[in-house]
Order: structure tokens, then C-alpha cells, then sequence
């Protein structure tokens, strides 16, 4: 098979089993949603700031759940199928692919419905909060995609996953903070370049250390 | 004994730099001043409060005052002991700027300065004014005796620069020498290149930890408390967090051959992500640490040729350290290893 039908059968396959199982993505969908909702619950209005940090914190643990299962919910037997199929390459990019699209969508919906229930807050450069929570979503998936492939070959699920990219997201989690609160506060959209560069160049980086390593990993 | 002459050199480097650190004292500075109000046109008393000072045995003590130019020198000098002296001015109409810095000078302790010490009223600003065009004496500017800079709110903790930083030096540098035998352990799949990659990492959190505690004792002394919402401080925690979920991954798998290639790709993975957290990102925000928001670095003029006597042999003294623990390590492992095999 040719190396880009390879990605796209398989991202198709993912967005089948998805589809027909419809467990992972509802699953998270309601996850995210019950958290709002107990925050609410909890915070009843809230200032800006907490507005901003409370997204990300509900954003960070909704996406570790719901990128950990790509590798981890694979059956043993289904994983040996694929990789006699399939070359390492297209598997990592069709997972981080598929796990991107993911990310974006729940991401979306989940601020939907946040502004929904804690008010957006005013004088807000909506736009560029968007292109935060696009960046976002891509830095959470690319960096949750491969740390979930190491995490289960250790064997060792979800607390392993959680130990190891919380050090690793953090860096990226304290800028995605920062240019969201830029937009947040209105502020011009010039200042917020600098941060939009960083991400991209992490998410970058990222990449390129997944596709060397994933080949390594995928050896058993 | 001809190889491990850098062993011999690493333990003279450490033991230097620990003796001549503690021991020279610092050299002397203005602690603090207290002074009354300032009126036009009359007689200001300030009493100097010195540190390490001898200002009764000064021949040609004489004392300043500075505005964003020109000097105004005491009048009087009524001297009480070694570190108190009270400089009484005679002030002029006006002052050029709104913070004053305080000079002294002598010809045992050199010059000594207290920058922004007396803060003018805008009542009694004139920018057109300035002080009197008085002199500094042409005589030597440095105290006679070899000692460190004085540094305003460091006092003596400056010797830990002798001890903190080399830590972190020595941090690097392992963590470097571990992701280079990961690279290599997934390459060649060698045991011996993945013991050489996690004692390295071994040390090198050791490193880490005395880097952060020796930090944190020394902003409870200079910032005021152990932990400051300071980057470097987050960030240095975060990056020894990455290799102790190295260390966790490791126990958390049995077989080694499996364990040593996933924690190989997992310590690879994470280290660009320290070279950021440690390079990058504290670049991008102010930071308590000098040289990082305003804050002068040491190596802009604090660092003076006195303490690169010191400074420069304890990098590498302790870097070196680093190393020689790192190889004992590595050989009691493959001894170990090796017992367990016969058995």
C-alpha cells in the first residue's frame, strides 16, 4: 500500500470502530460535560482568570482520558494485525491525525458549552481564543498520542500515562495559558505571536521526535 | 594512576573552591543609612551604617552624595566606630534627579556605594539644577585585601553562588551523558549503554535536588520565603519531575530488555522538552533570578575577577564529580550484574 492510502485507511478504521462503538467519543463528551457542570456547581460565577485556568485544567484531564484509550484500548491481536499491515510511520501520523481531529472537535464543543454556563467573558478577542484552543488541542494530541503508545507498552495503563506527560505537558500547558489570557483580555493580537510561534514550534518538535522514536517503540 | 589524574584534579577543584569560597571575607560596603529630612539650603546628617568597614583607621575618609551626575561632597565626617560614621551635607537649592546615590571613599576600603539611597521629594527636583561639581579623589577604588564584591540584600549568602550553580552545571551535563547512551542503547540494544543511561540519570537527579534545596535556602535569605512564584524555581521542579517519571517507568516494567527500550524512548522524548522548560521558557518571563527582569546578572559586573577565582574551578570541579560518581555507579552495577549471571 502506498504510504499516504495507508493513513487514510487508517484513520478511516479509527473513525469506524468510533463510529460504531460511539463509546469513546460520548463517553468523554460526558465527561467533560458533568465536569462543567460540577463547576459550576461549585464556582457558581467566576473571575476571568479562574475563567481561563479552570477551561484548561477541565481541557487537560478531559483530553488525557480521551487520548489515552488510542493505544491503550487496542486488543493484542488487533495491534499484531495492523503493524504486519502497516508501516510504523503512517501508524503514528494516522493516530496523531486521527487523535487531532478528536482533540479539536471535543475541544470546541466543550467550550461551547463552558461559555455556555460560565458567561464568555466581555471585550474578549473570541477569535484568537479559538486559534488558542485549536493550538492547544494539537499540542494535546500530538504529545498524548505518543506518551499513550509508551505508556502501554509498559504495560501499566492509566496512572502511568498521567506520571508520565504531566512533566511533559506542562511547559506547554504554562504558554497555551498565558496566549489564551492574552485573548481573553483583548489585548492586540501582535503580542500573542510570539506564543502561537513557541506552541507550533513545540508541536513541531514533538512530531519530529515521535516519527524517529515510534518505530523503536513499535518493535517488540 | 596516570589515568585518573582528573580524579585527583576534580577532588583539589572542589575542595578549593569550598575552602577559598567560605573562607575570604567580602569586601566592604554600605549596609544601610538612616538620614532626616531634606531641606533646601541646609544641613543634612546621614549616618552610614558599614559592613566590613575600618572607617577609624581611614587617613582620607570622605563621603558623597550622587545624582544622575554630579557629586556633592560631606562637609563634616564625624566617625563613631569601624562601621559607623555620620557625613553631614550641606544640600543645595535643588537635586538633578529623584533617587541619590550615597559614595564613600577611603584608602584601605577603596570605594563603596549604596545605590538609590535617599529618595528626593518632587518638591525639591530641578532637572536645570544639579549638585555642586566636586571630585572623586584619583586614588585606588578597590579595599586592600583580597575578598569578594559586596553584593546590597546578599550579604554573605553570595558564597552559595559557589555551590548553587555548579549543580546545576553538573545536572546537565549528566542528564546530557544519558540521553547520549539512550540514543545509543536503542541503536546497539546493549545493557551496559542502558546502566550507563539511567545511573547518569541517577546522579544527575541528586544534582537536581541539592541545585533546588540549596536555591531555596538561599531565596529564604534573599527573596523571603523558600518557594517565590519565581520560573526557574517551577521550572527546575517540573524538569527533575520529567526524570523521576523516567525512574517510576523504569520499575514499572519487569523484563529488561522491554524496559530498557521504552525508558531509552521515553528519556529521548522528554529531553527537548527540558532543553525548553530550561532555556527557553524562562527566557520569555521575568524572572527573580539575576540576570532575568531587570535584575542585573552576575556576569555583569557582580562576577568580578575574585570570584571567577572560585567560581569557574567549582563548575568544574563538581561537573566532574558528577562524572566520577556517575562511572563508580556504573561499575557497581555491572559488577552486579555480573555476580548475578555466575549465580
Amino acid at each position: 500500500m502506498q504510504f499516504a492510502t495507508q493513513i487514510k485507511e487508517l484513520i478511516r478504521k479509527e473513525m469506524l470502530l468510533e463510529w460504531r462503538s460511539k463509546y469513546a467519543l460520548n463517553g468523554v463528551l460526558l465527561y467533560v460535560v458533568s465536569t462543567v457542570f460540577v463547576c459550576f456547581l461549585s464556582f457558581v460565577s467566576i473571575e476571568k482568570l479562574t475563567w481561563n485556568a479552570l477551561f484548561w485544567i477541565i481541557m487537560l484531564f478531559a483530553s488525557i482520558n480521551a487520548v489515552a484509550k488510542s493505544f491503550l484500548q487496542e486488543s493484542k491481536g488487533r495491534h499484531l494485525y495492523i503493524y504486519t499491515l502497516v508501516s510504523p510511520i503512517s501508524l503514528i501520523i494516522a493516530k496523531t491525525i486521527y487523535n487531532s481531529l478528536l482533540m479539536i472537535g471535543l475541544t470546541l464543543v466543550a467550550l461551547m458549552f463552558y461559555s455556555m454556563v460560565f458567561d464568555f467573558p466581555k471585550e474578549a478577542d473570541v477569535l484568537m481564543y479559538l486559534v488558542a484552543t485549536i493550538m492547544g488541542s494539537l499540542s494535546f494530541a500530538t504529545i498524548f498520542t505518543m506518551v499513550s503508545a509508551i505508556a502501554s507498552k509498559a504495560g501499566n495503563g492509566g496512572m502511568l500515562m498521567a506520571i508520565l506527560s504531566f512533566p511533559i505537558i506542562i511547559p506547554v500547558l504554562i504558554v497555551l495559558i498565558k496566549l489564551a489570557k492574552n485573548a481573553i483580555d483583548g489585548l492586540d493580537r501582535s503580542v500573542s505571536l510570539d506564543d502561537v510561534g513557541l506552541l507550533a514550534l513545540i508541536n513541531v518538535m514533538v512530531m519530529a521526535v515521535s516519527l524517529l522514536l515510534f518505530p523503536y517503540l513499535w518493535r517488540d | 594512576m596516570a589515568k585518573s589524574w582528573w580524579k585527583i584534579l576534580c577532588a583539589l577543584l572542589v575542595v578549593y573552591s569550598a575552602i577559598a569560597g567560605l573562607y575570604f571575607p567580602l569586601k566592604p560596603g554600605v549596609e544601610s543609612i538612616n538620614h532626616g529630612k531634606l531641606n533646601p539650603n541646609q544641613k543634612l546628617t546621614v549616618d552610614v551604617n558599614g559592613y566590613n568597614t575600618r572607617f577609624n583607621q581611614e587617613q582620607n575618609l570622605a563621603f558623597y552624595l550622587q545624582d544622575h551626575k554630579q557629586l556633592l561632597k560631606a562637609d563634616s565626617i564625624i566617625v563613631v566606630n569601624a562601621s559607623e560614621a555620620k557625613a553631614v551635607f550641606v544640600l543645595p537649592e535643588a537635586f538633578g534627579s529623584n533617587t541619590l546615590h550615597l559614595i564613600g571613599t577611603g584608602e584601605k576600603d577603596g570605594l563603596i556605594v549604596l545605590t538609590e539611597a535617599i529618595i528626593v521629594d518632587n518638591a525639591m527636583v530641578n532637572k536645570i539644577y544639579g549638585l555642586r561639581k566636586d571630585a572623586l579623589p584619583n586614588q585606588n577604588i578597590k579595599a586592600d585585601y583580597f575578598g569578594f564584591p559586596y553584593q546590597h540584600n546578599l550579604y554573605e549568602t553570595s558564597r552559595n553562588l559557589y555551590f548553587h550553580v555548579p549543580m546545576w552545571f553538573g545536572m546537565i551535563v549528566l542528564f546530557s551523558i544519558s540521553v547520549f547512551f539512550s540514543i545509543k542503547s536503542l541503536l546497539t540494544s546493549s545493557a551496559l549503554d542502558d546502566i550507563k543511561a539511567v545511573e547518569s540519570v541517577n546522579i544527575g537527579v541528586i544534582f537536581g535536588t541539592l541545585g533546588i534545596v540549596t536555591g531555596a535556602v538561599w531565596a529564604k535569605f534573599t527573596w523571603g520565603a523558600f518557594w517565590s512564584f519565581d520560573v526557574k524555581q517551577n521550572f527546575a521542579a517540573i524538569s527533575l519531575l520529567l526524570y523521576f517519571a523516567y525512574l517510576i517507568l523504569r520499575n514499572a516494567i519487569d523484563e529488561e530488555q522491554k524496559r530498557a527500550k521504552i525508558a531509552a524512548i521515553y528519556n529521548i522524548f522528554a529531553f527537548p522538552m527540558m532543553v525548553v522548560l530550561l532555556f527557553v521558557l524562562p527566557r520569555l518571563s521575568d524572572s527573580l533570578h539575576p540576570g532575568n527582569g531587570g535584575n542585573p546578572g552576575f556576569n555583569a559586573y557582580d562576577l568580578d575577577s575574585h570570584m571567577r577565582m572560585v567560581f569557574y574551578p567549582a563548575v568544574l570541579g563538581w561537573i566532574l564529580i558528577g562524572y566520577w560518581i556517575y562511572t563508580l555507579l556504573v561499575r557497581v552495577r555491572v559488577l552486579e550484574q555480573n555476580n548475578l549471571n555466575h549465580d
